[in-house]
């Protein structure tokens, strides 16, 4: 057995599907890394229940292409999170359906991906920019559920905001 | 899964109207400083009880496969939302138009955690100038308070409604005014060279 095939392993996702990745690829989430040292290596399958099989390739061809990226230290998270420019990769690799944007950011929560984490959360915050509350319940297809007198309160204390 | 296409045609389909905003009831509450006290006071009215108990379900303790909910902006637990929220601490109206969305929003940025005060506090001294970095005022229950009672859509002096948004002046009046009260205003405190 050759040492690239040694370092493989599987995920399956919770529709049942396998996929057999590099552990450099698997290891860009934290979540893996830690069970893949804890058990190591192992041909059983490691199930993802959160994750299904379209999120899953969408996820994994995040972490193919960033295999050789550096892990990002832990102290510089408050600059990473101010600077919300988006690489052109990064950017193309999120024009997605608004439904698959949010269930690979609930995914990269969960496998514990920070960069991803941060790219897709950039992308959302920069989808709400200078919109008015009307226009990010139609960017997002949010339901106005404040009762009248809710809104008519909140009018009345953010009124500046109205008609810019 | 149901397809992506044919979600979100459903959500848009059972979306209600929503864009009733009559501007004439606008109008009223043009005048920038009008009833400051009485908005400050009346600030717990809009904020959804349950504001001071979010939720912080961490998506690991969710069974996606069982409970196949379309992910969507108003899905995500509250961890998430935040974050998101966090990226955006360097505009307070961003976080005031968050707000006027729907409840949980609301819910969220008006709570009484330190994380949320945070987010306000950073808000409020990274936008607006040095010299209005102040500390917050004793009559000020909290950060959010401080940015929803004191933002204005016009400057009261000059009346301008140029780049908003305001602590009730526009940053030139701001400027000006900061000169007539100190004539050393601008001098970056070196005061001994005057």
């Amino acid at each position: 057995m050759s040492a690239s095939e040694a370092k493989k392993i599987t995920l399956k996702s919770c529709d049942d599907i396998e996929f057999k990745v590099d552990i450099r690829v698997a290891s860009r989430s934290i979540l893996l890394k830690n069970m893949i040292e804890d058990v190591g290596e192992t041909d059983q399958s490691i199930p993802l229940p959160n994750v299904n099989e379209r999120v899953l390739k969408k996820v994994l061809e995040w972490c193919e292409h960033h295999k050789d990226d550096p892990q990002p230290a832990i102290e510089d998270s408050d600059t990473r999170r101010r600077n919300t420019e988006i690489d052109d990769w990064n950017k193309k690799f999120l024009e997605v359906e608004q439904d698959m944007l949010f269930e690979i950011i609930l995914a990269a929560n969960y496998l514990d991906i920070k960069q991803l984490l941060d790219i897709g959360c950039k992308t959302v915050a920069n989808m709400i920019k200078g919109k008015t509350p009307e226009q990010i319940r139609e960017t997002f297809n949010i339901q106005n559920d404040f009762t009248p007198e809710e809104e008519e309160q909140i009018r009345k204390e953010n009124e500046w905001a109205e008609d810019r | 899964m149901a397809s992506p296409e044919a979600s979100s045609e459903l959500s848009s389909e059972i979306l209600p109207e929503t864009s009733s905003l009559a501007a004439s009831d606008l109008n009223a509450w043009h005048s920038p400083i009008e009833s400051t006290g009485d908005r400050a006071l009346n600030l717990h009215t809009v904020i959804p009880s349950e504001s001071t108990s979010i939720s912080h379900t961490s998506p690991q303790f969710q069974d996606f496969s069982e409970n196949p909910v379309q992910a969507s902006f108003t899905t995500l637990p509250s961890e998430l939302l935040i974050k998101i929220f966090q990226i955006l601490d360097g505009r307070p109206e961003h976080l005031l138009n968050l707000t006027r969305v729907c409840r949980r929003f609301a819910s969220i940025l008006c709570s009484s955690m330190s994380i949320i005060e945070k987010l306000w506090e950073t808000a409020r001294i990274r936008y607006w100038p040095r010299h209005f970095s102040i500390e917050l005022p004793r009559d000020c229950e909290s950060e959010h308070q401080f940015c929803r009672t004191m933002l204005a859509e016009k400057c009261f002096f000059c009346q301008s409604e140029e780049n908003p948004p305001f602590i009730l002046a526009c940053q030139v009046c701001q400027i000006t005014r900061a000169q007539v009260l100190n004539p050393y205003y601008g001098i970056d405190d070196d005061y001994s060279e005057n």
